[in-house]
């Protein structure tokens, strides 16, 4: 069980980390200490928030006394107690997990020379580990063939010897030749000691390190403009499927269906797909339109769908009441040049083309956008009819158009707020 | 002889040459352990690189620097070892 957090384990892996920097591993070896039952060994204080660890490292007297040399192992123990300030309750012995993290905080931060030898008589190189100022502890002998490895690889061999011998205090071979490499390229190539923090980063970098890595849970986060390391991490997350382009694009429908609405229906063949200038009225009076579907607007072609006032779905010729809704927005948008211009296509009819009765000026319009009809009889001259058509429309957008301001004030009225 | 340039790079681009005087260039390592592996492998070569391009070079030494030990980017460097070479 653990009885430090996170944050305390790593506040006290850099206070050991950072105090055993001056010491060996071990105290000078006095055999005057020894005989008053003092054995040699160092003492490292780590402050938590409310206590305080003691971390003891001393020589294993026994292994040394019945090992003979080379010695298989480093004659090393360690405790890892956790006390409270004042020292007077029994100390709580750290978990196995918190104890290895501790010890590879001490092997990376004490002075641990890694001393290289010429061997006279094989001419290999020997090394042997310091563990204090009197006490060497030989760990292996490059062979003299091997002159030709690389400075990565003499850092492998020599960590994989150290390893062997201070297995046992790691939790593994990847933490221990971890730490073995980095002290060997340390001692035998001189490469700087890195700052506590490297290892055990505090914990605003640790939490931003976890956002990093974290799914993205809000939608439009924050823009952050504090630090600079939050920006760097909001900028490398992966995109999120963020909907920002809904809310422009439904007022864009929305602002382009009322834009329609106001303009009259002579506005909607005008951006009808085939063709796409001047023949709208000509496609809408010469296609057969053998379907029952209403028109479809612009909104529904260009993005999606309108708002409700404007893609009401329009009744089919026989099922259309006699007189559009009061609340159809269609009868006040109507211009007088419209209008005309579809009496004029209704009255190119054939009789009996349709049973629809006579309605007003207003619902006839309506109808006429709506319902599909019957092919009309083919003009004399085609270009003619479509160079009509085409100036009536325009003539009538410049129309609505002007009207368009006066619309939208009456919009704006509150008795006209139940017809949108 | 020649060195290549991933062999100059692994163990002579961090040499510094201190002193060419009286015949004798003076080199320094950064640790101890890269003295002695230049000392056992290269020496020799390197005696002849240096004469060839010097021809008053007749010898070569070897020193460690005295900020070799690992220290921490915060503490200035202290003490230190030197040796002679050969």
């Amino acid at each position: 069980m653990s009885a430090l957090d996170r944050e305390d384990l790593s506040d006290v892996c850099r206070q050991i980390y950072k105090t055993a920097e001056n010491d060996f591993v071990l105290p000078p070896l006095l055999r005057d200490a020894n005989a008053l039952g003092q054995g040699p060994k160092h003492t490292y204080f780590g402050l938590t928030k409310n206590d305080c660890v003691r971390f003891i490292v001393e020589l294993d007297e026994a292994y040394l006394n019945r090992s003979s040399f080379p010695l298989s192992r480093l004659p090393l123990k360690f405790r890892c107690e956790l006390c409270d300030l004042d020292f007077k309750e029994t100390p709580v012995q750290l978990s196995q997990s918190e104890s290895r993290e501790l010890i590879r905080a001490f092997f990376l931060g004490v002075k641990t020379p890694i001393n290289a030898e010429l061997n006279p008589l094989t001419r290999g190189i020997k090394f042997s580990i310091q563990l204090s100022s009197s006490f060497f502890v030989e760990f292996a002998e490059l062979p003299a063939e091997n002159h030709k490895l690389a400075p990565e690889a003499i850092c492998r061999w020599v960590s994989g010897s150290l390893y062997e011998k201070s297995q046992e205090f790691f939790g593994g071979a990847q933490d221990g030749m971890a730490v073995w490499t980095a002290r060997t390229t340390q001692e035998l190539f001189g490469e700087p000691k890195p700052l506590p923090d490297t290892y055990w980063p505090h914990e605003p970098l640790r939490a931003a390190v976890a956002i990093e890595a974290a799914p993205i849970i809000a939608v439009n986060p924050p823009v952050p403009t504090f630090a600079a390391t939050d920006c760097r991490i909001i900028a490398q997350r992966p995109a999120a499927p963020i909907s920002v382009i809904e809310r422009p694009s439904r007022l864009h429908a929305a602002f382009a269906a009322m834009l329609v609405a106001m303009a009259g229906a002579s506005c909607l063949p005008l951006v009808a797909q085939t063709p796409p200038a001047v023949a709208p009225m000509k496609t809408a009076e010469s296609v057969p339109a053998p379907k029952k579907e209403a028109p479809v607007s612009i909104a529904r072609l260009d993005i999606e769908t309108p708002p409700t006032q404007v893609s009401r779905p329009e009744p089919l010729p026989e099922l259309a009441p006699a007189a559009a809704p009061i609340s159809s927005p269609m009868p006040e948008c109507v211009s007088p040049a419209l209008s005309g211009d579809v009496q004029q296509l209704e009255a190119a009819k054939p009789s009996g083309a349709t049973t629809v009765k006579p309605k007003p000026q207003a619902h006839k319009t309506v109808r006429a956008k709506t319902a599909p009809r019957p092919t009309q009889p083919q003009q004399a001259n085609p270009l003619v009819a479509v160079g009509r058509a085409a100036g009536k429309a325009v003539s009538t957008v410049v129309t609505n158009l002007q009207q368009l301001p006066n619309q939208l004030s009456a919009m704006m009225r509150p008795h006209r707020d139940q017809s949108f | 002889m020649e060195f290549g340039d991933d062999l100059y790079a692994r163990w002579f681009s961090r040499l510094e040459l201190t002193r060419a005087s009286g015949g004798e260039a003076l080199l320094m390592a950064p640790t101890k352990f890269m003295k002695l592996w230049i000392e056992a492998h290269y020496l020799q070569g390197l005696r002849a690189c240096l004469a060839a391009e010097f021809s008053e070079i007749d010898s070569v030494s070897i020193i460690v620097s005295e900020n070799h030990a690992p220290r921490s980017h915060l503490e200035a460097p202290t003490g230190g070892s030197a040796a002679a070479g050969d």
